[in-house]
Parts: C-alpha cells; sequence; structure tokens
C-alpha cells in the first residue's frame, strides 16, 4: 500500500472499481446513462417498422426506424405496468403491442389502442399524455448511439472532428451492412476490454500473432476519452497463403494492410482491417459479467466468396485474438482485482503525451481521464484513502 | 359507448366501431373487446402481398380474400391478412403475418375466434424469423393443436386446405 502511496493518484486504480456495487451503480448513472452510446448499425434498421433493443444503463431501450424513416429511440417500458414492451432483439412491426394488457403504440411512441378504453372515462387518464417514452437517437456515418440524459451534446460534438474524421474512411465511401456477429460472454467488469483495447503494452506478450504481423502505429487521444490508433499488417509476418485472403477486397479508399482502431469512451471499439470493419461494444450485464457485441460490416452487394474473405480477416484481426488470447487475461484480471490484499494496480508506464507509437499507460489514463469528469472524482476510486 | 356495452362491461359490438375508426387503425373485436393495430407498414405490405399471390396460386377453385373483415358474431370481427373460404362462403383457412411486436394478440384472442368458428386451419408467418407456424384441428380436440407446428424454408407446408406447398415461397 505504501508504495502505491509515492505514485500521483491518476496513475493508480483502487480495484475496488472493478467490482464495487456502489461504484457499479454510480457508472451506471453518471456515465452510461448520460454518455452517448452504441445502438446498432443502421442498416439493422433498414425498413419503416424494424427495431433493435437493447440496455442502456440497466434500462431497456427500443430502437427504430418510424414510418417516415426517422430513427427513434424509447425506453422499452409500457405506460400502463410498466411491463416490457418488446422481447425480442430485434424484429420488425407495424406496432409496439405490450404483451401483458395489450397497449398498443404506433412506431412514433403514440399510445393508439387500449382494450377496454372507455373503462378509464372519468378518471383523469388522458390517451394522449401517455405516450413510449422518447431517447434521444443520432446516427453519424450509420452509426446509431442513443443517450438517456435530456441535456446532451450531440453525437457530432461527443464523437468530435477527430472520431469523425478517421471514420469517414471508409464509412463514407460505400453503403454498408452488417454481415456477421458474435457474441462473447465475459466473466470481468465493462473496463476490463475498454482498458485493454487501449493497451500497447500487452500486445507483444499476450498476441504473438500481432508481434510479428501488426507493427505498431501511431495513436491520438482525443477529447471525451476517445482515441484512435492507427494499425499495420507485415506481410513477412504472415503465411503467405493467409497473407493473399487478407490483401483482397480493400474497403473503398483504405490501402492493402491499413486500418486503425478508433476507442469511443465509454465501451465502443471500432476496427479496421483493410477489407473489414468490426464495431465491438459491450452488453453490461452486472458489476463483473459483460456480453461482448461485435459487428462486422461489409459492403452491401458483397458476392459469398468476398464475405468469406472478410471473415478471414475478421477471424484473424478480431475473433481468434481477443476470444482465443485476451479471454483468459479479461477473467483473470477480473479474479485478481477481487483480491482483498492487493487495492491498486498501476497505470503509471510513461509519459503523458497524446500522440506516439503504441504508447504507455498514457492511454489508459487518458480513459481514467474522462471516466473521473463524468464520476465527478479527483482519483480513480470513489473513496481513495 | 353504448348503453348495452356499459351494461356488458365496456364490451363492444361491431356498431359501435364507427366511432373509434380514423384512417390509419385498423379496428377488431374479440368478444366485444376493441383490439386497434395501426396499418401494415410497406415491408409487411409487400409480404403479404406476395404471400397472397402465393396462396392464390395455390387455392385454385376457392375463394380468396385480402383484408376484409369477416364478422362471425355482432361481438368478434376480424381482418385477417388472407382468408381462403369455401364453396359455402366460410373461411377455411385464414393467413396471418406478425405485424406486432409480440405474437400474442395473433396466438391468444385471434386463434381463440378462429378457432371457435371451427376455421380448419390457420397459418400465422413471421417474416423475420421466416417461420409458418401451422394450426389445426384433431378430431377430438375443441381447439387447435397446441403448440403449433413450426414450419421454415426448406420444409413443405403438408396439404390440407391447400396442397402442399414450399414455405420457402412466402421467404423469397
Amino acid at each position: 500500500m505504501k508504495s502505491a502511496e509515492r505514485i500521483p493518484v491518476e496513475r493508480v486504480v483502487d480495484n475496488r472499481t472493478y467490482w464495487d456495487p456502489r461504484v457499479f451503480d454510480l457508472e451506471m448513472e453518471r456515465i452510461f446513462a448520460k454518455a452517448w452510446v452504441f445502438a446498432c448499425h443502421e442498416s439493422e434498421l433498414r425498413e419503416p417498422g424494424d427495431y433493435i433493443t437493447i440496455d442502456v444503463a440497466r434500462s431497456p431501450v427500443i430502437v427504430n426506424r418510424d414510418r417516415s424513416g426517422r430513427l427513434r429511440a424509447f425506453y422499452n417500458t409500457c405506460r400502463h405496468r410498466a411491463s416490457l414492451v418488446v422481447k425480442d432483439e430485434s424484429g420488425h412491426c407495424s406496432s409496439f403491442r405490450c404483451p401483458y394488457h395489450f397497449w398498443v403504440y404506433s412506431l412514433e411512441g403514440e399510445l393508439i389502442g387500449i382494450p377496454e378504453e372507455s373503462a378509464y372515462d372519468d378518471t383523469g387518464f388522458r390517451k394522449e399524455e401517455f405516450p413510449l417514452v422518447a431517447v434521444a437517437c443520432e446516427s453519424v456515418l450509420g452509426l446509431v448511439f442513443v443517450n438517456l440524459s435530456p441535456e446532451h451534446e450531440s453525437l457530432e460534438d461527443w464523437l468530435g472532428k477527430g472520431v469523425i474524421d478517421v471514420l469517414r474512411t471508409p464509412l463514407e465511401n460505400g453503403t454498408f451492412e452488417v454481415f456477421n456477429r458474435k457474441k462473447i460472454d465475459v466473466k470481468a467488469n465493462w473496463k476490463v476490454w475498454g482498458e485493454n483495447s487501449r493497451d500497447g503494452y500487452h500486445v507483444p506478450f499476450v498476441h504473438p500473432f500481432f508481434r510479428r504481423a501488426s507493427p505498431p502505429g501511431e495513436y491520438t487521444l482525443l477529447d471525451n476519452g476517445h482515441a484512435v490508433q492507427l494499425l499495420g499488417m507485415d506481410p513477412k509476418g504472415i503465411e503467405p497463403a493467409l497473407w493473399e485472403s487478407l490483401q483482397r477486397h480493400p474497403l473503398p479508399g483504405v490501402g492493402v494492410g491499413e486500418g486503425y482502431i478508433v476507442t469511443i469512451f465509454p465501451d465502443l471499439g471500432i476496427t479496421l482491417r483493410s477489407s473489414v470493419i468490426s464495431i465491438d461494444s459491450q452488453v453490461i450485464n452486472g458489476p463483473e459479467s459483460v456480453t461482448l457485441s461485435g459487428r462486422q460490416l461489409g459492403l452491401v452487394g458483397d458476392s459469398d466468396a468476398v464475405r468469406e474473405d472478410r471473415k478471414l480477416s475478421w477471424l484473424t484481426w478480431f475473433n481468434n485474438p481477443v476470444e482465443l488470447e485476451d479471454h483468459p487475461i479479461f477473467e483473470g484480471q477480473q479474479r485478481g482485482v477481487s483480491s482483498r490484499g492487493v487495492r491498486y494496480s498501476i497505470i503509471a508506464r510513461g509519459r503523458d503525451t497524446t500522440v506516439g507509437l503504441r504508447g504507455d499507460d498514457n492511454r489508459l489514463r487518458h480513459f481514467w481521464v474522462q471516466w473521473r469528469e463524468m464520476m465527478g472524482v479527483d482519483a480513480n476510486s470513489i473513496d481513495p484513502q | 359507448m353504448t348503453p348495452a356495452a356499459r351494461a356488458s362491461g365496456y364490451l363492444l359490438t361491431v356498431d359501435d366501431l364507427p366511432r373509434y375508426a380514423k384512417p390509419d387503425r385498423r379496428l377488431e373485436l374479440v368478444d366485444g373487446h376493441l383490439f386497434v393495430s395501426a396499418l401494415e407498414t410497406p415491408y409487411l405490405e409487400r409480404f403479404i402481398a406476395n404471400a397472397d399471390r402465393v396462396v392464390r396460386g395455390a387455392a385454385r377453385g376457392l375463394d380468396v380474400r385480402t383484408n376484409e373483415p369477416i364478422e362471425f358474431d355482432p361481438r368478434n370481427l376480424l381482418i385477417p391478412d388472407i382468408a381462403v373460404l369455401g364453396e359455402d362462403h366460410l373461411a377455411r383457412l385464414i393467413v396471418e403475418v406478425r405485424s406486432d411486436s409480440t405474437e400474442r394478440y395473433a396466438l391468444g384472442p385471434k386463434r381463440m375466434v378462429y378457432s371457435r368458428a371451427r376455421i380448419a386451419e390457420y397459418w400465422f408467418l413471421d417474416p423475420r424469423a421466416s417461420s409458418v407456424a401451422v394450426l389445426r384441428f384433431t378430431a377430438r380436440e375443441p381447439d387447435y393443436v397446441w403448440p403449433p407446428r413450426y414450419f421454415h424454408p426448406g420444409d413443405e407446408l403438408p396439404a390440407g386446405v391447400l396442397p402442399a406447398l414450399a414455405v420457402a415461397q412466402f421467404f423469397g
């Protein structure tokens, strides 16, 4: 403990922040209920009537496309007895009908049907005053986000020019759609993956393929806890037959071997690897449980053969490293932070630069700066001693 | 609400429906309970149009109706997406396409009315799940056999009111 005290507070993390329910409750309230949280890609809401459901800060939310084509979001909670209106993860409908007492809402959220409605005569209840409660929903470059807070900046302002300009290539250069989904259950706090995706230090040790095939690229730390790191490919470290496939079908405007990872606070990663984009977010199940939720984008009109190549690229650069190599690290770290005898972990490595190659713990500290700001605390803890 | 409806505990009859009518709503009655739905989305309209084409192609000699109300009695009026009528002008097959976020209305109250009317078959098509739930009677049961049998593209719907049909035709 004393050794940790000599390190500035912003360079250590209270391990209780990874499992303490009090911290988790505050994070839901102060971070996830205030930030723009990724919901889906627009290709998942192609038609008026398409919807998906997600949980944001423990609140169930419907995101849908209404009859005019506008994206909307609502709390997935019936105004009658607060039952979940929609249970499926995705679907298509012309109206939302609550399964309990069959109250019906339009795609615009208006309450349009109540069985035995006349029973409410002279009770003060007015149907028009009880629509589904709206949630802010905006989209940038086909990426749909929601924000539970009534007071929020625009999505564009939240992401900032630095993030959006990077994502323009290739998202602005073609029509994309989700062609693959993958979910992985992880017994770890949501910050474990968030930090890992900003941690260049572990890469040479945990990911032998990356060590020889993915030279470190330049990173830039941006406002609101977001960051960008460029990624490369080194053919000398890749088996020739695999390299032959990885070179094929680069996305529009992207050179062979080019790529990046954009980490968006609090828990979104968007990674480009030449021929495929992976959007990775988290379903937060509790303080020590998440489901990593990945979506892979290809171009509308890709042939099956092209999709196979994109999928191989995703398996090579994303799925296999995360599922086979990072996953045990996530769960091992989660078990370790629960130790009563070790209060702090260290993110002291390196200087506080905002640009560089691969990077040190400055990229993790950048994440924690935003965490402290949104949590309203001065240390990486809610009760430092 | 009519005095008769109030006396029977908020229940309505078909005569009450015009007072609730709106151009963008579909009104149905099940045992006097009013069920309001939104009109179909363009996607569902296209899906129903294709299903209608498939059913008409198979229902040679039978009368096929689309989106037409069927009044079973003064307290029960439904508007099935597709109905196949026999020579006696009574419905023998009902085809409904999932249009609500939950399937409980179609497989709950609506099923009950169709079953009570002894309509031989009830198909429930779910466009996004690419499934057809088929409900039929057995000789000894008062209701459709539950749970329904589900069919998917690659399956064939067994012959009944219509000859056997490839499920894939509905989801092409």
